[in-house]
């Protein structure tokens, strides 16, 4: 017992601390995980409006540009996605003779829903990071207030009770909270971050759907 | 979510690992140092329970067991006493036996000193007479060895003179032979490092020059090069400059000629006109920017044109592309 490394502290905890710290551990090694792919995927998206907007905006033909990415084999995301959307509905509009207004309003309706698509990727597995922020000191909080009652009861038959009879009890105790504390900082930190790119991405998004509408409102006047 | 962490299982590996690490880390290093001695739960409430005897039990315990001691104490002293008793009666008995016998045998040793004494003395007689005799014939031979001696280190030490002027003269030839050697062979070694020395300046010298040579030419490469790049650069720029006024041109042309020239004869100035467009020549917005005297109708008649020039011609390179075009209308041209 005199070995009082972290190791030999937690192998001496009570079951439901250790439950509690085993419990704590999985969630700060998903929520890493997590963080690892939501970068990615955000980088990758900010990226890839990047470039589309450049290509968007370097006076490409848009029929040119709707034919070079319906060829591409692989999945269209972000602003290719939207983009692509839109323009298919409005041409698709325009060959069933249905009136320009409406054809604008179609391809507009079809945008939103790629936007809305796109955000809810980009959103998707968000709150779990929340969760784990919010929730794991409370976790770690009720395994250090368990090993805290078991080292005060195992005081209760003792007449003569000093701190040295409690302290490796509650020691091994904390040992709960500060796993709490180590899940909870990075997933919350991560969150705002990642909630906060999101909002600007979102933003980017709609700005280039109400560009590219009123673009395709001025390009219905030319004759078909 | 676990469904697509799966689907990312490098980042749940590295995930992993940097627990890992992290785990090991305060394992190596931040066990916890100088903690005081650990008291456990257990241990503890043992040696509690065995300070919480009544007192009064404990005082009547600690009587008893002094009177008992003291009562052990007194029968261990009167065991003592008795053998003591006993053992001395043994040892007077001893005491008596030894002193007769001691007296027996020192009566045989004196009678056994006396023979010896009188043997001791007749040898000692016979062992003199003889040292005498050994004494004369000894001292004979001494006179005679001490002659032969002398004789012998008189020859030897003629012999030694005569051995001992050769070898010095021996010596002193080779000693100058020497120091002409050496002589010899400091002067051709200096000789030597003379020529190595100039060979090395020579050599020195002839690779700073190939050095400057080589430098001279690679800075007229350099500069060469630097030249080309910026007459490409100028060229490419030049190339540009003239595609941007054909664009900027053929915008202007295609909007006067679709101009209609209003009714009216009010005044017509030169117009700076400013175009945002959209990909494919889209027009999404007109502006006017120095316009001075100009009428309404006027600047209406110039959107118009403009509006009906769509879309505008294309640049002859995607790069000049530009979101906000401005030209000057000019009405006297169509």
């Amino acid at each position: 017992m005199n070995d009082d490394s972290l190791l030999t502290l937690i192998a001496n905890a009570s079951v439901p601390v250790q439950l509690v710290m085993l419990l704590l551990l999985g969630a700060s090694v998903l929520s890493w995980a997590l963080m690892y792919v939501k970068h990615g995927y955000i980088r990758q998206s900010q990226a890839e409006a990047r470039n589309f907007e450049g290509r968007f905006w370097s006076g490409l033909n848009l029929s040119d540009l709707f034919s070079q990415l319906s060829q591409r084999q692989e999945r269209r995301f972000g602003l290719e996605a939207i983009f692509e959307n839109g323009f298919r509905e409005f041409a698709r509009a325009r060959k069933a003779e249905l009136e320009n207004s409406e054809a604008v309003r179609s391809a507009h309706r079809a945008m939103k829903v790629a936007m809305a698509r796109e955000i809810e990727i980009l959103e998707n597995n968000l709150p779990f990071l929340a969760t784990v922020g919010s929730v794991s000191p409370y976790v770690g909080l009720f395994g250090t207030v368990w090993g805290i009652m078991e080292s005060f009861r195992a005081l209760a038959g003792v007449q003569q009770a000093t701190l040295a009879m409690v302290a490796p009890g509650i020691s091994e105790a904390l040992i709960a909270t500060a796993m709490g504390l180590l899940a909870a900082i990075p997933a919350v930190v991560a969150y705002n971050k990642f909630s906060s790119d999101i909002d600007i991405m979102i933003v980017r998004y709609e700005n280039f759907l109400e560009e590219f509408t009123g673009i395709l409102q001025r390009q219905s006047h030319t004759p078909r | 979510m676990l469904s697509e962490l799966l689907k990312h299982p490098r980042a749940l590996l590295l995930s992993f690992l940097f627990h890992a690490v992290i785990i090991g880390l305060m394992v190596v290093n931040l066990s916890f140092v100088d903690r005081p001695k650990q008291i456990w739960a257990g241990q503890l409430a043992k040696t509690v329970q065995a300070e919480m005897v009544d007192s009064k039990q404990l005082e009547d315990r600690e009587k008893q067991k002094r009177l008992e001691a003291e009562r052990k104490a007194a029968e261990k002293k009167k065991k003592q006493l008795e053998a003591k008793k006993l053992a001395d009666k043994k040892k007077r008995d001893a005491e008596l036996k030894r002193k007769k016998e001691e007296q027996k045998k020192a009566e045989l040793k004196r009678k056994k000193q006396a023979e010896e004494k009188r043997k001791k003395e007749a040898a000692e007689k016979k062992r003199k007479a003889d040292e005498k005799r050994k004494a004369d014939t000894k001292r004979k031979a001494e006179e005679k060895r001490k002659a032969d001696e002398k004789r012998k280190a008189e020859a030897a030490s003629k012999a030694e003179a005569a051995r001992v002027a050769e070898a010095a003269r021996k010596v002193e030839e080779a000693r100058i032979a020497e120091e002409k050697r050496k002589a010899e062979e400091a002067r051709a070694a200096e000789e030597k490092r003379k020529a190595e020395e100039a060979r090395l300046a020579e050599e020195e010298r002839k690779r700073a020059e190939a050095e400057d040579r080589r430098r001279a030419e690679e800075e007229q490469r350099r500069k060469e090069e630097e030249l080309r790049a910026r007459m490409e650069a100028e060229e490419n720029q030049r190339r540009l400059n003239t595609l941007r006024e054909a664009y900027i041109l053929a915008i202007r042309q295609k909007v006067q000629r679709n101009w209609r020239r209003p009714a009216g004869s009010e005044k017509m100035p030169l117009c700076e006109v400013l175009v945002e467009q959209g990909p494919g020549g889209i027009i999404l917005n007109v502006d006017f920017g120095a316009c001075d005297g100009s009428t309404t109708t006027y600047r209406a008649s110039i959107e118009n044109a403009v509006y009906k020039a769509e879309p505008l011609p294309k640049p002859g390179d995607p790069k000049l592309f530009e979101r906000e075009i401005n030209f000057l209308f000019n009405p006297s041209i169509q």
